[in-house]
């Protein structure tokens, strides 16, 4: 589904990733990890075609990243990306005008379940509800991938684990691939089948999450403090 | 929908403060110039002057092209434009469709002013004691299009080649930038000599034999005359400069 090769990404003054290289099987459900500016989000930036490449390649289900892949891919960046003039039926409806298949009646389905109103301005939500509205434009179509940066950090913690949950278990369609990146490990423990730590842009450890537990005899949160120290 | 009018559309109605604006000034400062004529008078009001203040909108429009770009990087809302499954020559082709779009329309509306204007100045001739006025509604079209369509195409491309050269330059953008604008308007003074040598083209005295208004040309209106080479560079220069930054857009665009 994925297959990044030797990718870097530099910043004048800064190397993001450092040649690292992934490969993601199609339905997989994976965990990015790591602390603040270890490269999960420019990982995320180049697989969603919203960045370049310094050097190396990422290509999703056989194309090289671009308008294709992007047909396939949900993104949802860490930041509100979304018109705060416009309704948020009308985000959707403009969102649904690039993508086939998108499905307004998920849209109000989802909407009704995160406790957001359509009929309010972006602009008056709450850091917590544009989050929300992430997730929503999210999963209302059919995509193959999804790439969610740290889709929790401004939900309230009460409810982090439960949307998580619903989403994987009933707004998942088919083989979506997830990818999730959070340095929020307690919360996606449960929900994610293989992870990888970054720190400094480089791959630390990388595995399937029951097979690292055994292997070092310790829970997914001590591995992350370990790799992080 | 498709995805071009779906993001053209997007682009009006993210600036439609200044749509809605920027045209009703200009029909409030043409009804002011039209309606300061009054019955029986044989000199027309200074109020008249207000026809042609519209026109010095078109200064606007390069600014409103470049704040178009900075407002989605400044909301983060580049983020969900680069992730669309469409070219980013069509994101950028559509910001400035939107800002063409508002600058044709002040020049429709200014212009439409303006010939009421004029209408209203040739009824007066015949009181102040005046030949018939020497040129027509259609000289007037021909000489405001070709003069404001030139400084839009020009000014219109030079903020696109400055977009798009913000989003390489990190540093020193504003110096950058200046430093394009200064680059381009070289480019276009210094080859304009050689390009009116390659083309030529007509200018507009060609239409000074037609009259549609019925009113009998004595004397060719100078002051009116136009050659279409200076508008054809203006076109390509402008075209040349946006295209530029739609390029840098295409490639160097991200989050």
């Amino acid at each position: 589904m994925i297959e990044v090769r030797n990718l870097w990404k530099r910043y004048p003054g800064v190397t993001a990733l450092g040649g690292i290289s992934l490969t993601v099987e199609k339905g997989q459900v994976m965990g990015i990890l790591g602390e603040n500016g270890s490269g999960k989000s420019t990982l995320f930036k180049i697989l969603a075609g919203v960045a370049h490449a310094s050097e190396g390649s990422a290509s999703i289900s056989g194309q090289p990243v671009g308008i294709q892949t992007r047909r396939i891919t949900s993104y949802l960046p860490e930041v509100s990306p979304f018109y705060d003039w416009m309704l948020v039926s009308e985000q959707l409806e403009f969102l649904a005008a690039f993508f086939p298949g998108w499905d307004m009646d998920k849209s109000h389905e989802l909407l009704g379940l995160m406790n957001v109103d359509s009929h309010r301005k972006v602009g008056t939500l709450s850091d917590g509800q544009r989050a929300r509205l992430k997730v929503v434009s999210a999963f209302s179509r059919p995509s193959e991938l999804v790439l969610m940066d740290e889709p929790l950090g401004r939900i309230d913690p009460p409810s982090r684990r439960r949307i998580l949950e619903t989403l994987l278990s009933e707004f998942r369609v088919g083989e979506q691939t997830i990818l999730i990146s959070t340095h929020l490990v307690s919360e996606v423990e449960e929900l994610i089948e293989e992870v990888v730590f970054l720190r400094h842009g480089e791959i630390a450890v990388s595995g399937n999450i029951e097979e690292l537990r055994q292997n070092r005899g310790m829970s997914l949160s001590d591995i992350f403090e370990e790799v992080v120290s | 929908m498709n995805t071009w009018k779906t993001l053209y559309i997007k682009e009006i109605k993210d600036n439609r403060t200044l749509f809605i604006l920027l045209p009703s000034v200009t029909v409030f400062l043409e009804l002011v110039a039209v309606l300061s004529f009054e019955d029986g008078q044989s000199i027309p009001s200074a109020h008249a002057l207000w026809s042609v203040v519209p026109y010095s909108f078109v200064l606007v429009l390069p600014f409103l092209l470049i704040h178009s770009f900075a407002q989605e990087i400044k909301g983060q809302t580049h983020y969900l434009l680069l992730s669309l499954p469409v070219s980013r020559a069509q994101v950028f082709a559509a910001k400035a469709a939107a800002v063409t779009t508002l600058g044709l329309v002040l020049f429709a509306l200014s212009t439409a002013g303006l010939i009421a204007v004029f209408s209203e100045l040739r009824a007066l001739a015949p009181l102040a004691d005046v030949q018939s006025i020497p040129f027509t509604t259609m000289h007037i079209s021909v000489f405001t299009g070709a003069c404001y369509l030139s400084a839009m195409a020009l000014m219109l491309g030079m903020a696109g080649g400055v977009a798009g050269l913000k989003l390489v330059v990190r540093r020193f953008a504003g110096l950058a930038s200046a430093a394009f604008v200064l680059g381009v308007l070289y480019c276009y003074f210094g080859t304009l000599p050689e390009v009116f040598g390659w083309i030529d083209l007509p200018d507009n005295s060609l239409l000074w034999s037609d009259s549609n208004s019925g009113v009998q040309v004595s004397m060719s209106p100078e002051f009116l005359k136009i050659n279409f080479t200076f508008f054809a560079h203006s076109l390509i220069v402008g075209l040349a400069s946006m295209g530029i930054g739609m390029w840098l857009f295409e490639k160097r665009a991200e989050a």
